[in-house]
């Protein structure tokens, strides 16, 4: 009788870990710039029925969420939660098993529907498992240890300028671009050629050194993905840097003040925005009381939520962005998105991974529209961000 | 103070890189080391950057004084090469943006060198100064190379020899190189006026010739003109490795003296046409230390101020045979 009670408390607790061990979570964290057609994909990946709850108020542009459901696909129980750090951070946490801490909790309110203004209540802070990369690893400062990389759409970006900015002020070129990040800024004149502009200035605002969208825009632009640069903060009449949290008008503007990120210490000026939406916020701000106006680099997601804002899209070597000049080649501000994962992750957690190769496919197939172009409608192709654009055929 | 607040999403981060050993500061200048193979000589597998310390030193250093350069050793510069014969070499800092030292030098300000190509006592090219714009492009190379050289300090281990305080060798093909950011024409990635760097030739470690570089300061112009830059003076890298910095006026190097020497029994008389304000020293060897590197060769311990005459060094020797050179600075 003894044993026999001793034999049942193991069979419970056998049980247990049985079940605890079913349930898959997937943390993926990496590029802001593709957050939109991630999250998307994740809802179609999922049979109806999947919950699912995010922070803030926009479900494309939240910097946390988590979906709770089954795969359609293998009916694997699953949790996927996002955490968006930007793309190179991604690269190094999930490459060098880095713990991220905005992992939002099970306990997070989720609906059908979508339930907005999650709680900032972290899970203990976990490894993610999948990254998405805005172009390749080896263009990171993390190269190592290499990723499994799968190419699942051109992720497309966009240079634009703050609200209120002249007409004459329509395109930037690899000139233009170099000579304002490495000052900081620039007269108008050179962007309208109107001599009256010469007393009016450019200003350089931008991401932080984590962005897969500023490793690209440095990348393309030839200005360099390491390279020492010079870019603005605006600030309120607080104080405050603009941002979805610290609403405007602009008072006036500092430059970013020296930090360190990922362990790696940048000077004066040349970090940023570690949130492509909160740079958006920012140009749909007038810009008068700095004397100015500002440009910047978003992707496309970010991109509307400015433009929508009262900011200007600007062309990129004298083509504006649309979908048939990026595939025909003749606008080259993208780059190939990747989602990463180490190598031993089948391993690991086999359904993790399946699940991972799920998403995967869904965005090849479907959703990276929402960030860019799919890769069945690329014409052209580049080896990586910033190269040489061929015709794929 | 402005503030922007997002929530932590790294944690541990800077458990990831070893501790950065390799620092510097704002106005720094950085003494920095390659080998190209672009003139038919080796290559080197790294780039070997050394930081000399504040620019006032320098700029600040009594016309004629001598400043060694101590942040490395000539055993340092001997291992992170197969020689040093071909070895190309520059000298450069800037005041960049954001810096909150003495406003008596503007942003924007440049430290560079100006090589000294065919012999070692030709002033080299007077740099010109240029828009705080211009300038600016290679005020963000040269922080460039800093900064990355701080950031692959952090990814090695530190080293006595290559990953110091004040010195850090980062591999040729790295993105963190000092030459990523030089580019192959040695002119900051095109955005200075030259060639900032000198190269020694292939027999270097065997003549007795030093590799030297003027050194200018490019105080940001808004005119237009492009006036000439101030020289300071010049930094001689010797054939032992070491490298010291000779303080100049605050002009345009004078030419190197025409020497003209009388002999009469055991008075020697050394007759130049000075330039006003110039510095002269005689060096002098006899047969058996012509073979030593003429940085080697004492010198006398009167040194001539130029005035715009012939002036005379005179010395009384015994050899039987002795050789004398005059620098000007």
């Amino acid at each position: 009788m003894k044993l026999s009670k001793t034999s049942l408390t193991g069979l419970l607790v056998a049980a247990g870990l049985s079940t605890a061990q079913a349930q898959t979570v997937v943390h993926i964290t990496g590029s802001t710039a593709f957050r939109a057609a991630t999250v998307n994909a994740i809802t179609h990946i999922l049979k109806p029925g999947f919950t699912y709850g995010y922070a803030g108020t926009s479900f494309t542009g939240a910097n946390q969420a988590i979906f709770t459901g089954t795969t359609i696909t293998n009916s694997i129980p699953v949790i996927i939660k996002t955490s968006w750090t930007g793309s190179v951070a991604g690269v190094q946490t999930v490459s060098q098993q880095l713990p991220v801490s905005t992992w939002l909790t099970n306990t997070t309110p989720q609906s059908v529907s979508g339930t907005p203004g999650a709680p900032a209540v972290y899970d203990s802070p976990a490894v993610p498992e999948v990254d998405m990369d805005d172009g390749v690893q080896s263009t990171t400062p993390f190269p190592t240890p290499v990723l499994v990389a799968q190419n699942v759409g051109a992720v497309c970006f966009k240079w634009v300028a703050s609200k209120g900015a002249p007409a004459g002020l329509t395109n930037m070129t690899p000139n233009t671009v170099q000579a304002l990040w490495l000052n900081g800024s620039l007269p108008l004149a050179l962007f309208t050629g109107v001599p009256a502009d010469e007393t009016s200035s450019i200003y350089a605002i931008g991401r932080d050194p984590d962005s897969g969208t500023r490793d690209t825009a440095f990348s393309e632009s030839g200005v360099g993905p390491f390279t020492t640069v010079v870019q603005y903060y605006p600030t309120n009449a607080s104080g405050a840097v603009i941002s979805r949290t610290a609403a405007g008008p602009i008072a006036g503007q500092e430059l970013v003040p020296a930090e360190t990120v990922d362990g790696i210490f940048f000077d004066v000026g040349d970090g940023g925005y570690s949130s492509g939406g909160d740079l958006a916020v920012a140009m749909e701000q007038t810009t008068a009381a700095i004397g100015g106006y500002y440009v910047t680099y978003l992707g496309i997601s970010d991109s509307v939520t400015a433009l929508g804002g009262g900011a200007v899209e600007l062309g990129w070597n004298g083509v504006r962005f649309s979908d048939t000049a990026v595939q025909e080649g003749q606008y080259t501000f993208w780059a190939f998105e990747h989602l990463c994962y180490r190598s031993n992750y089948g391993t690991v957690d086999a359904n993790g991974k399946t699940v991972a190769d799920l998403l995967a496919t869904q965005i090849k197939n479907v959703d990276a529209i929402a960030a860019g172009e799919l890769l069945s409608s690329m014409h052209v192709t580049r080896a990586i961000e910033g190269g040489l654009v061929t015709p794929n055929y | 103070m402005a503030s922007l607040l997002v929530a932590g999403s790294l944690s541990l981060a800077q458990g990831l890189h070893a501790q950065t050993v390799f620092t510097y500061a704002d106005r720094d200048l950085l003494l920095s080391f390659r080998k190209t193979g672009a003139d038919g000589g080796t290559t080197g597998p790294n780039d070997f950057e050394v930081d000399i310390g504040q620019a006032s030193i320098y700029y600040g250093a009594t016309p004629g004084s001598t400043v060694t350069i101590s942040q490395y050793s000539t055993s340092q510069l001997a291992g992170a090469f197969d020689s040093i014969n071909d070895l190309s070499w520059s000298v450069g800092g800037c005041v960049p943006v954001g810096d909150t030292g003495s406003p008596s030098v503007a942003l924007k300000t440049l430290w560079i060198t100006s090589p000294r190509y065919l012999d070692p006592s030709i002033p080299g090219d007077v740099w010109v100064r240029n828009s705080s714009y211009t300038q600016g492009g290679t005020s963000a190379k040269m922080s460039s190379i800093l900064n990355n050289g701080v950031f692959y300090s952090g990814t090695v281990p530190a080293d006595p020899n290559y990953n110091t305080a004040h010195a850090i060798a980062v591999p040729v093909g790295s993105d963190h190189e000092y030459g990523y950011y030089m580019g192959a024409a040695g002119n900051y990635g095109n955005t200075f006026q030259g060639n900032v760097e000198n190269t020694t030739p292939a027999g270097f470690t065997t003549n007795d010739a030093p590799s030297r570089s003027d050194l200018y300061e490019l105080d940001p112009d808004a005119t237009g003109t492009q006036p000439a830059g101030t020289h300071l003076g010049y930094f001689e890298l010797r054939t032992d490795g070491s490298m010291v910095f000779v303080a100049g006026s605050t002009s345009t190097p004078p030419p190197a003296p025409k020497l003209s020497l009388t002999v009469t029994t055991a008075l020697n008389t050394i007759s130049f046409a000075s330039t006003v304000g110039a510095t002269y020293t005689l060096y002098y060897t006899n047969s058996a230390g012509l073979s030593a590197p003429t940085a080697t060769w004492p010198a006398w311990p009167v040194t001539l101020t130029g005035d715009g005459t012939v002036q005379s060094f005179q010395v009384v020797s015994t050899d039987a045979n002795r050789f004398y050179r005059v620098s000007a600075h």
